[in-house]
């Protein structure tokens, strides 16, 4: 009977009320490595690199966010990118209108992303499981249809921004900084919240709503709460990612393949742990930009990221960082949760 | 005094009525059984009382303040737990987060606040123990034996410093060694001060735990009484052999 086990000498320390800071040097030292990587001035196709590097930070950031809903709370939202486009909208009429720069304005996105996200979870989380996954599709494609026939901000042909005005060679540093902030910021607080007590009750909403609730948790209050969070940084990063393209139409924002790749993301790096998504984007943004290097961008590119992701799968059915963890072998400065 | 009463409470599933304007109280400070034949309606006043399922009609009255049809978490914070037929652990979570989801309390303030309290945890940890299987403590719950499941479920509900705790077929499925321990426990927790409302089939932990015995049939209750009464009404045979 498992009444003999003991817990490990290893183990006792878990039982500590903090947060184990072992093996944190090696994101630390990947963070510092990221934050100096514009100061490569000398590297060929210095503004591509950068260009990849915002791509990826706007990734971490998305699939980060999405985590909060979709991993730790168990509800497979579909219909995120609807806040990363509110946030590039929010953020590019505040500019064209009242010249407020879009670095400040991605701010106010965030709030604004975080306003709907509390309305549209408070709709849509009335449903749960598939019906939940459909009602978010269902907010996307409202959202589109409202976008692709709003004329004030250029209906389906959409809308341009003037240009960051900086010599060309400085035009991508300030894009990639913003969003190491917004990625640090996504980050900090999905570990936040994964140490805290909002954060078990969330997960035990995922494991069992009505057990959760049984044991006095306010389950549709922090559901709602989880949903909102999770919208603020896909605000703040599509205000950024706007103002980057300087360029802004629904097919930009509105696919549900940006949606689907949050998704993908998180479950090929870990859904619901703090580090799995991050993992995960940096996976298949690099994966993407090594076969479009070497393939170019044609159908083959997909395939041969399509059948590493299967692969991928098949060895870590629970993600990355999931299969690890159950396995034992997940590294120190892996485990974030 | 009356901890909780029910009046009149109706549910019907379709064309079933599983409860049929059953009303009953429970004592402060007691052990009482609720019993009867598999569909008599028990665990769905259970469902009914602790707010997962509403009414079609009838009151819950908790410590003087009516429950009826309030969100679950609403009857857990004012001080009634319950615990499930066939238990709810939370799997994926540890033996020890599992204790410490009912101490989540509604402010942001505790919501932001770390995960684990050292008081909580010496809390939970004590209650493990008391319970016997705190060196479990950061297993996955889904680890446990049932039995262990039965004992995690009630210990956790305890977390919450509940007056009243509904206990759904604590010793069903449980190893005779396991039962008597859970027997003992809950024994040991009414003797400081928590009052108990008990589902059970098993007679010997009915007759030992309880002080008063309601008897259900077909949604309604039957009668009530002492668990020397109830043994000897001719009814209640009559209700588990389907004479009734």
């Amino acid at each position: 009977m498992a009444d003999s086990t003991v817990i490990p000498k290893d183990k006792t320390e878990l039982l500590s009320t903090k947060p184990s800071r072992e093996g944190w040097w090696l994101p630390m030292l990947v963070l510092v490595m990221i934050a100096l990587v514009p100061f490569a001035r000398f590297v060929d196709a210095y503004n591509y690199v950068l260009q990849v590097g915002i791509a990826l930070l706007m990734w971490v950031t998305l699939t980060t966010s999405w985590n909060i809903l979709g991993g730790y709370t168990g509800y497979i939202s579909l219909g995120h990118n609807v806040f990363f486009g509110i946030g590039g909208y929010t953020a590019a009429l505040l500019f064209t209108h009242f010249g407020i720069s879009p670095f400040i304005g991605s701010v106010l996105a965030g709030f604004v992303a975080l306003l709907l996200g509390v309305l549209a979870g408070f709709i849509t989380l009335r449903t749960r499981g598939p019906a939940f996954i459909i009602s978010t599709i269902a907010l996307l494609l409202v959202t589109t249809l409202w976008f692709d026939n709003w004329e004030f901000v250029g209906g389906v042909n959409g809308m341009s921004l003037p240009l960051i005005p900086l010599p060309l060679s400085f035009v991508k540093v300030p894009f990639y900084y913003a969003m190491l902030v917004a990625a640090v910021g996504s980050i900090w607080l999905g570990y936040r919240i994964a140490h805290s007590k909002l954060g078990l009750a969330l997960r035990a909403i995922a494991q069992d709503e009505v057990k959760a609730e049984v044991a006095g948790i306010d389950t549709r209050r922090l559901k709602i709460t989880a949903f909102a969070l999770s919208a603020f940084f896909p605000g703040v990063v599509g205000a950024i990612w706007g103002y980057n393209l300087s360029y802004l139409r629904p097919l930009i924002f509105f696919t549900i393949a940006v949606a689907a790749q949050m998704v993908l993301m998180a479950i090929i790096g870990g859904r619901g742990s703090v580090a799995g998504p991050v993992i995960g984007a940096f996976l298949i943004v690099g994966l993407n930009e090594v076969s479009i290097s070497q393939f170019g961008g044609s159908e083959l590119n997909l395939v041969i990221t399509g059948l590493i992701l299967v692969v991928v799968l098949l060895f870590f059915p629970m993600g990355i960082v999931g299969s690890l963890r159950e396995a034992g072998r997940l590294p120190a400065s892996l485990d974030w949760d | 005094m009356s901890l909780l009463k029910v009046e009149d409470l109706t549910k019907s599933y379709g064309g079933l009525r599983a409860v049929d304007g059953a009303s009953f109280g429970v004592q402060q400070g007691s052990v009482t059984a609720l019993i009867g034949p598999n569909g008599a309606g028990k665990t769905t006043a259970f469902d009914i009382i602790s707010g997962v399922v509403e009414p079609d009609a009838g009151v819950v009255i908790f410590d003087g303040e009516e429950i009826t049809g309030a969100m679950p978490h609403v009857a857990t914070r004012q001080g009634l737990g319950r615990t499930f037929q066939i238990t709810r652990e939370l799997g994926d979570l540890t033996v020890l987060e599992n204790m410490l989801v009912p101490t989540i309390k509604a402010d942001t303030r505790s919501l932001l606040g770390p995960k684990v309290r050292r008081d909580e945890r010496d809390r939970a940890m004590d209650l493990l123990a008391f319970a016997g299987i705190d060196k479990l403590a950061l297993e996955p719950a889904k680890r446990l034996s049932y039995g262990q499941r039965k004992l995690l479920e009630l210990m956790s509900v305890m977390m919450a410093d509940p007056r009243l705790v509904l206990l759904d077929e604590p010793a069903g499925g449980v190893n005779p060694v396991l039962i008597e321990k859970i027997m003992d426990r809950i024994e040991t927790l009414n003797g400081s001060g928590v009052s108990f409302l008990i589902v059970e089939h098993n007679m010997e932990v009915v007759m030992r735990l309880s002080s008063w015995v309601i008897v259900m049939a077909h949604g309604k209750v039957l009668l009530e009484g002492t668990p020397a009464e109830v043994q000897q009404d001719e009814r209640v045979l009559a209700a588990y052999l389907g004479e009734a």
